[in-house]
């Protein structure tokens, strides 16, 4: 009888448990349901107040891409996001590999260095780039900004994937070099097919970083076939030239990519995200 | 004899040679803009007119007497501790409630991740429809509650810096949980078998038992969001610009203006010198607390 009593209670109590859980997550979804709501919002019936919609227009959708620049924003995001991403890592796998297996002098000053472009705000590079880029006649080329980013990224992937390194056995490589391989080959065809999860997860996490940059792009390019996304359509949305259903439906297309991308990569990304020091 | 001297020396260049290609992209895009501000900040400079000539320490000390930057300093440590205790607390409590066991609580996790994996910028978006006066869903709700008679602006003077954290919080919050969560499952199950043994409730548990073992990895969570809030800038700056009348001014926009909208080169490298120093210093500091843990 009485322990009856106490597993009812703990079935009522474990119901509101999920409860509070459901509604947990319904509230941090109120902004991003107010967005998806809004961008497929017919434009005579923004501000309705309906909660629910009572049109449903995809042309929303559709309508974006022609007549606003979008798709060269989103050309050029993927280009910024696909090279800088490549670059870190052609720059990221060497630097890696020798503050993780080499015997560095003055290492911990390096791995210092390297920690400092993350804590330093991208604003105190960002006044004195300017004339940086000047110097070496780069304003408003796609290489200033593939330049810069790749610059302030890859120490991100250095950190990762020195662990990931650490990781693996170093008999590894040494097996391959007594075998007479060099030792560019060896981690090149040995220690990065066996690192090739954690150098995908640096990739995708780059990938993603790059994506919602916005001062460095903002600073460095001004012509609008070279502006990727986030400046691009904040150029729209502050001039207030296009209507807010279809600003929210550029929103929602802009955001997507990277979220998809982590769902996709879920299993190798989440673990990232949770180790350390990534995305502000 | 040469040739094995060329060897040893090649190797003992290798690890350089490794290096080499990150500290040319590092040395030149990231030191040596730093070291140009460290010479501007002494320098009278400004956008439009270039190099005027060595000034001293006179940008330090505009920079320092100047009210303006005391109050954006104030009101970045503001946003600062607001967002992160906030931000850690609903994220704590999130982590709590998606680590029970119950149907459907992958999706549920996947989900309340996703406020952190939306770019920045299109956060101030999102949030800006979401309290638009006259069409935003938050006046519609606080209406038809009649909390409210007429539309609220929340980017007034008064309430702009409370929506600028409230929209940080938003962000980080599901930061936190997904590091909560993950520091949760790294405390093995029997621990709460022996503590339930013991005779300790669910909250007994969870207070006594995983909070003392997943304070470290909560600590890094406070730490990391702490140095990102202080250099905050995309989605203050797209929401507010700053504004309105410098209300949501922080110090890294605070820079931004001085550089690109006042043009004072000089004092704008004076407040870059002085912001690095501190972040830096509040890095050491936290690094320290860190490893002392």
């Amino acid at each position: 009888m009485k322990s009856g009593t106490a597993s009812r209670r703990g079935v009522a109590r474990r119901r509101l448990g999920i409860t509070a859980a459901v509604a947990f997550v319904g509230v941090l979804w109120i902004p991003l349901y107010a967005a998806l709501l809004g961008s497929i919002t017919p434009f005579e019936e923004i501000g309705s107040g309906a909660l629910l919609p009572r049109t449903l227009r995809w042309q929303n959708f559709v309508e974006i891409w022609s007549g606003t620049p979008l798709l060269v924003f989103f050309r050029n995001s993927a280009i910024y996001s696909l090279l800088v991403s490549v670059i870190v890592i052609v720059v990221a796998v060497p630097a890696a590999y020798s503050l993780a297996r080499l015997r560095v002098r003055l290492a911990p000053f390096f791995v210092f260095l390297f920690l400092s472009t993350q804590m330093v705000p991208q604003i105190a590079v960002g006044v004195p780039l300017y004339n940086v880029v000047n110097t070496f006649r780069l304003v408003d080329t796609f290489a200033a900004v593939i330049l810069v980013l790749s610059t302030l990224l890859a120490p991100l992937a250095v950190w990762q994937l020195i662990a990931h390194f650490k990781a693996l056995p170093p008999s590894l490589e040494e097996a391959a070099m007594v075998d007479g391989t060099s030792r560019r080959g060896a981690v090149l065809h040995v220690l990065l097919p066996a690192a090739a999860p954690g150098v995908a997860s640096a990739f995708i996490v780059t990938f993603t970083l790059v994506w919602e940059q916005f001062l460095i792009p903002i600073l460095l390019v001004k012509s609008t076939d070279k502006l990727p996304l986030t400046v691009g359509v904040y150029g729209l949305f502050s001039d207030l030239v296009v209507p807010w259903n279809l600003v929210m439906a550029m929103t929602v297309v802009a955001m997507l990519p990277p979220i998809l991308i982590y769902v996709l990569a879920q299993k190798y990304v989440v673990k990232e995200l949770t180790a350390g020091a990534i995305r502000g | 004899m040469r040739t094995r001297i060329d060897f040893r020396l090649a190797r003992q260049c290798e690890p350089y040679v490794f290096l080499a290609p990150a500290l040319v992209l590092i040395g030149g895009f990231y030191l040596y803009p730093l070291l140009t501000a460290v010479v501007t900040s002494f320098e009278k400079a400004s956008l439009l007119r270039g190099v005027q000539g060595f000034i001293g320490v006179r940008n330090y000390q505009a920079v320092l007497t100047s009210p303006e930057f005391h109050s954006s300093v104030a009101k970045t440590m503001l946003f600062t501790v607001v967002s992160v205790a906030a931000g850690m607390g609903l994220g704590i409590v999130g982590a709590l409630l998606l680590n029970q066991d119950f149907k459907g609580r992958d999706y549920l996790r996947a989900l309340a991740i996703v406020p952190w994996l939306v770019p920045k910028v299109m956060t101030a978006f999102l949030w800006q429809w979401l309290i638009q006066p006259s069409y935003g869903l938050l006046n519609t709700f606080l209406m038809a509650l009649g909390i409210v008679n007429t539309p609220t602006s929340f980017l007034a003077p008064d309430s702009a810096m409370y929506t600028v954290i409230a929209m940080r919080v938003w962000r980080v919050s599901a930061f936190a949980l997904l590091s909560t969560l993950a520091a949760l499952q790294t405390v093995p199950a029997e621990v709460y078998e022996a503590a339930a043994l013991d005779g300790a409730s669910g909250f007994r548990q969870l207070v006594s038992v995983s909070m003392p073992l997943i304070r470290p990895a909560l600590l890094a969570t406070a730490m990391m969001l702490v140095i990102w809030s202080l250099v905050t800038f995309d989605e203050i700056f797209a929401l507010t610009g700053g504004g309105p009348v410098g209300a949501t001014e922080l110090i890294s926009i605070r820079i931004y203006r001085a550089a690109f909208h006042t043009g004072n080169l000089g004092e704008a490298s004076a407040m870059v010198v002085l912001t690095v120093i501190a972040t830096g210093i509040l890095a050491w500091w936290l690094y320290r607390l860190m490893a002392r843990e």
